[in-house]
C-alpha cells in the first residue's frame, strides 16, 4: 500500500474495524542453533526443499537440508537477529525473486530488492520466479543460428558467439574479463537502439558476485554514461554480502533472464564470476555440515554450475524463438586451467576466451588467445561475410604464431616467412582494440577484409590503429553505399570483395602518401 | 547421546505442547514395536503395558534399580524382566531386545511415542490451543470440532494461558500451527506499514 503519513491514523482505524481473526496455518519450528548465516531448526515437519521460512525480526531464511527431525537453513539477513528456541514458520513458497521489465536499468540485490537509492520497484504478484528454474528439454530448443555481436573483433571474428550459447571468459585477475561484459553490453545498443520495449533489443544481465562495490559502481557507471543501463540490469552480491546471497545472485539473475527468454526476447547474461559463486556455496555447505569433497567443496558443485548455465538456451520456433545466452567468467589462478572448478566449467560452457596475463603486459589488449580459445558454435553464429574472412584470419595469425620465435632473424629468413611475419604483425596490431569501443558487424567485416587483403602490408605497425580510424571514417562518409550493400546482403560475393580490395588499396595510397 | 554428522540428535526441544519432543530413536523403536502390534491387534494391550511401565520407572527408587547405569547389568535386566512379567509378549520381547541393545534408557519415553502413533492411527490428534483470556467448556469444544475439520484429524486440545496473545488463540497441533492471535495480526500490520512507500 502506499502511505501518507496523514493516513497512518485512518489506517488503523480501517484495521481495526475490520478485524476479522483470520486464521493463518502455517508449520512451525524451533531454532535449535544458529550462527555463521545458518541456523538449524527443530520441526517444520511440512518444509519443502528451498522453501522460504521465516525468523522473528523480519528474517528470511532457505531450507537447504531438510533431515528426519530437522532442518537447515540459510539466512537472508542478520543472524544476530535470531536466538536460540525462537519460533520458525514456513510461508509455503519457494525461493522466488521479481522479473519483468520493472527492473530494467536497476540495480538489485540477490532478492530483487532495489539497492540502487532510486526507490523500490514495483511488481505484480505474477511477476515472481523461483530461482531453481528448469532448463527447457531438448524439444524445446533449436540450434543456435543468430550472432551476438560483442563488438569486439579478436572475438566477433575468431570465437563467434551465437544467441543461446554459454562461452566461458577465463583468465586470471586484470587481465580484461569484466571489460569485455562492458564492450558486450554496450554493443547490444545497435540491436534495438537502446530501447527496452524494442522486441529486437537485447537485454543485458550483469550479475556481480563476492566482487568490492567500488567495482560494481564503477561498472554501473561505465554502463550508463554509455547509455547500456536503458536496457540492463545488474544483480550484485557484493564481498560484504552474505554467503548466501552470494551463492543464489547468479541464479536470481537467470530467472530474470528467463522471464524474457519466455516472452520471446533475447538476452545476454554475465555471471562475474562463477569461482566466488562456488565458495560462497562451499561456505554455505560447509557449515550446513554437508560431507566436503574435492578442495572442499560440496560434492555437487558441478551440478551448481550445470544447471545454471543449462537455461541459457536458444528456444524454439514454437515457443517463442527466444535466447538467453550466458557468458560466464572464471577466474584462474596462475593459469591454471586444469584446476577444479575451470575444468569443470569448461566442460559444461559451449567454448572459452582465454585471457593471457603476458599477452595483456605485451600491450595485447583484448589479451585474447586466439590460438586456444574456441567457440564450439562457430560459423553457424557469424554473418557469411565475416564468415569468410575469419579463416583466412584464423589461418593467417596460427602461421604467424608459430613463426614468431624468428622474428628476430630479420632480413635473413625467406620472402615467404617474411611475408608471413609482416602481415601476422599487423593483423595482431588489428585486432587490439581499446575500451568502451565496441565496432558493428560490418566494420568488422572491413577492416579484417583490410588485414587479410594485404591492405596493411605497407602500413607501418605502429600505424594501424590510426589507419583503422581513418578507414572507418573514410567508409562511412564516402563509401556508405558500399557498407550498406554489405550490411543488406551479408553475403561475401567475389565481385564485393573485389570492390572493396579496391577501396582499401586506393586507401591506403593515399594514407601513405 | 548420539552424534552423527556432529549434529547431537538428542536434540529433544520443548515443543510448544510442553513436553519435551520425544526422541528420534524412541519414534524408532515405537514405529516398530506398533507395526508388531498392530499385526497382532495388540495395540491397545501394548499401550497400557507401556503406560505402567512409565508410570512405575517414575519412582526414583525403581529407577536406580532398573536403569540406572551404575546399577550392574544383571540387576538390571532382572529387575525389568519382573516388571514385564504379566505383560504382553510383545512388551516384553521389546524389553530384551532394549536390554540386548542397551537401549533400557529408551523405556520411560516409549509410551509418549507409542500412543502418539496409535492416535495417529485412529485418525486423532492431540494440541495445544493458547489464549488470552479464559475460555468455557463449550466454546472449547466448538473450536475442537472447528479444527478437527480444517485439520481432517479428530482433535484433542490442552487449553493453556498466554497473554502476550492479547486477543484470540493460537493452535498448535504437531508442528502445524493455526494462528488466529491480535498479536500476529498486529506485528503483520506493522510489518505492512513499515514496508510501505511514503507518497
Amino acid at each position: 500500500m502506499d502511505l501518507k503519513p496523514s493516513e497512518v491514523t485512518s489506517v488503523l482505524k480501517q484495521e481495526i474495524e475490520g478485524f476479522s481473526g483470520e486464521m493463518r496455518e502455517s508449520n512451525v519450528g524451533t531454532v535449535l542453533q544458529v550462527g555463521d548465516g545458518v541456523a538449524r531448526v527443530h520441526g517444520l515437519d511440512d518444509c519443502m526443499m528451498n522453501e522460504l521460512i521465516e525468523f522473528p525480526n523480519g528474517v528470511r531464511g532457505v531450507a537447504l537440508n531438510l533431515e528426519e527431525d530437522n532442518v537447515g537453513a540459510v539466512l537472508l539477513g542478520s543472524d544476530t537477529l535470531i536466538k536460540e528456541g525462537d519460533t520458525v514458520r514456513t510461508t509455503g513458497r519457494i525461493i522466488s525473486v521479481p522479473t519483468g521489465m520493472s527492473l530494467i536499468g536497476r540495480v538489485v540485490n540477490a532478492l530483487g530488492d532495489a539497492i540502487d537509492g532510486k526507490g523500490p520497484i514495483e511488481f505484480g504478484d505474477d511477476d515472481y520466479r523461483p530461482i531453481e528454474g528448469q532448463a527447457p528439454s531438448v524439444p524445446e530448443r533449436q540450434p543456435v543460428t543468430e550472432p551476438l555481436q560483442t563488438g569486439i573483433k579478436a572475438i566477433d571474428s575468431m570465437i563467434p558467439i551465437g544467441r543461446g550459447q554459454r562461452e566461458l571468459i577465463i583468465g586470471d585477475r586484470q587481465t580484461g574479463k569484466t571489460a569485455i561484459c562492458i564492450d558486450t553490453m554496450i554493443n547490444q545498443k545497435g540491436t534495438g537502439g537502446g530501447d527496452p520495449s524494442n522486441p529486437e533489443q537485447v537485454i543485458c544481465i550483469y550479475v556481480a558476485v563476492g566482487q568490492k562495490q567500488s567495482t560494481v559502481k564503477a561498472v554501473v557507471n561505465k554502463l550508463d554514461e554509455h547509455g547500456a543501463m536503458a536496457y540492463s540490469i545488474v544483480v550484485s552480491a557484493p564481498a560484504s554480502s552474505e554467503a548466501s546471497m552470494q551463492y543464489m545472485a547468479c541464479y536470481t539473475g537467470a530467472a530474470m533472464g528467463e522471464r524474457f527468454r519466455d516472452e520471446g526476447r533475447h538476452v545476454v547474461i554475465f555471471y562475474d564470476d562463477l569461482y566466488k559463486q562456488a565458495l560462497a556455496y562451499r561456505q554455505v555447505m560447509l557449515l550446513l555440515r554437508r560431507p566436503p569433497a574435492r578442495e572442499a567443496f560440496p560434492g555437487d558443485v558441478f551440478n551448481l554450475h550445470s544447471r545454471l548455465l543449462e537455461r541459457a538456451a536458444k528456444l524454439s520456433d514454437l515457443k517463442g524463438g527466444g535466447s538467453l545466452t550466458a557468458l560466464p567468467i572464471v577466474e584462474t589462478q596462475e593459469e591454471d586451467v586444469s584446476a577444479y572448478i575451470p575444468t569443470n566449467v569448461i566442460s559444461i560452457t559451449d567454448g572459452q576466451i582465454f585471457l593471457e596475463s603476458n599477452l595483456f603486459n605485451a600491450g595485447q589488449r583484448p589479451a585474447v588467445n586466439a590460438g586456444i580459445s574456441v567457440s564450439r558454435v562457430g560459423g553457424a553464429a557469424q554473418i557469411p561475410a565475416m564468415k569468410k574472412l575469419s579463416g583466412g584470419l584464423r589461418i593467417e595469425l596460427a602461421q604467424f604464431r608459430e613463426l614468431a620465435a624468428f622474428a628476430q632473424f630479420g632480413s635473413d629468413l625467406d620472402k615467404a616467412t617474411q611475408q608471413a611475419l609482416r602481415r601476422g604483425e599487423r593483423l595482431v596490431e588489428l585486432l587490439k582494440q581499446g575500451q568502451y569501443a565496441p565496432l558493428g558487424a560490418i566494420e568488422q567485416v572491413a577492416m579484417i577484409h583490410a588485414g587479410t587483403s594485404g591492405a596493411l602490408d605497407e602500413v607501418p605497425v605502429r600505424r594501424v590503429a590510426e589507419f583503422e580510424k581513418a578507414y572507418l571514417e573514410h567508409l562511412r562518409s564516402n563509401k556508405s553505399e558500399l557498407l550498406d550493400k554489405l550490411m543488406t546482403e551479408k553475403k561475401w560475393s567475389d565481385e564485393i570483395a573485389a570492390e572493396l580490395g579496391q577501396v582499401a588499396a586506393d586507401f591506403t595510397k593515399e594514407f601513405l602518401a | 547421546m548420539m552424534i552423527i554428522g556432529g549434529w547431537s540428535r538428542d536434540c529433544s526441544a520443548k515443543s510448544r505442547t510442553g513436553e519435551t519432543d520425544v526422541s528420534l530413536l524412541a519414534k524408532r523403536y515405537a514405529h516398530a514395536l506398533f507395526g508388531a502390534a498392530s499385526k497382532v491387534d495388540a495395540v491397545d494391550a501394548v499401550s497400557a503395558d507401556l503406560a505402567s511401565l512409565q508410570t512405575v520407572l517414575a519412582d526414583p527408587t525403581v529407577r536406580a534399580i532398573a536403569l540406572d547405569p551404575d546399577s550392574r547389568k544383571q540387576v538390571r535386566s532382572a529387575a525389568l524382566r519382573h516388571l514385564v512379567v504379566d505383560a504382553h509378549s510383545l512388551t516384553s520381547n521389546l524389553v530384551e531386545v532394549l536390554l540386548e541393545r542397551r537401549r533400557e534408557q529408551l523405556l520411560p519415553e516409549l509410551h509418549q511415542a507409542f500412543r502418539l502413533l496409535a492416535l495417529a492411527m485412529r485418525g486423532e490428534a492431540e494440541g495445544v490451543l493458547e489464549t488470552a483470556k479464559e475460555i468455557g467448556e463449550a466454546e472449547l469444544a466448538r473450536i475442537e470440532e472447528t479444527v478437527s475439520r480444517v485439520h481432517g484429524k479428530k482433535v484433542a486440545l490442552t487449553v493453556k494461558q498466554n497473554p502476550d496473545l492479547i486477543g484470540g488463540v493460537r493452535i498448535y497441533i504437531g508442528t502445524t500451527l493455526y494462528d488466529g492471535s491480535v498479536a500476529t495480526a498486529l506485528e503483520e500490520l506493522e510489518r505492512r506499514l513499515m514496508e510501505a512507500p511514503l507518497s
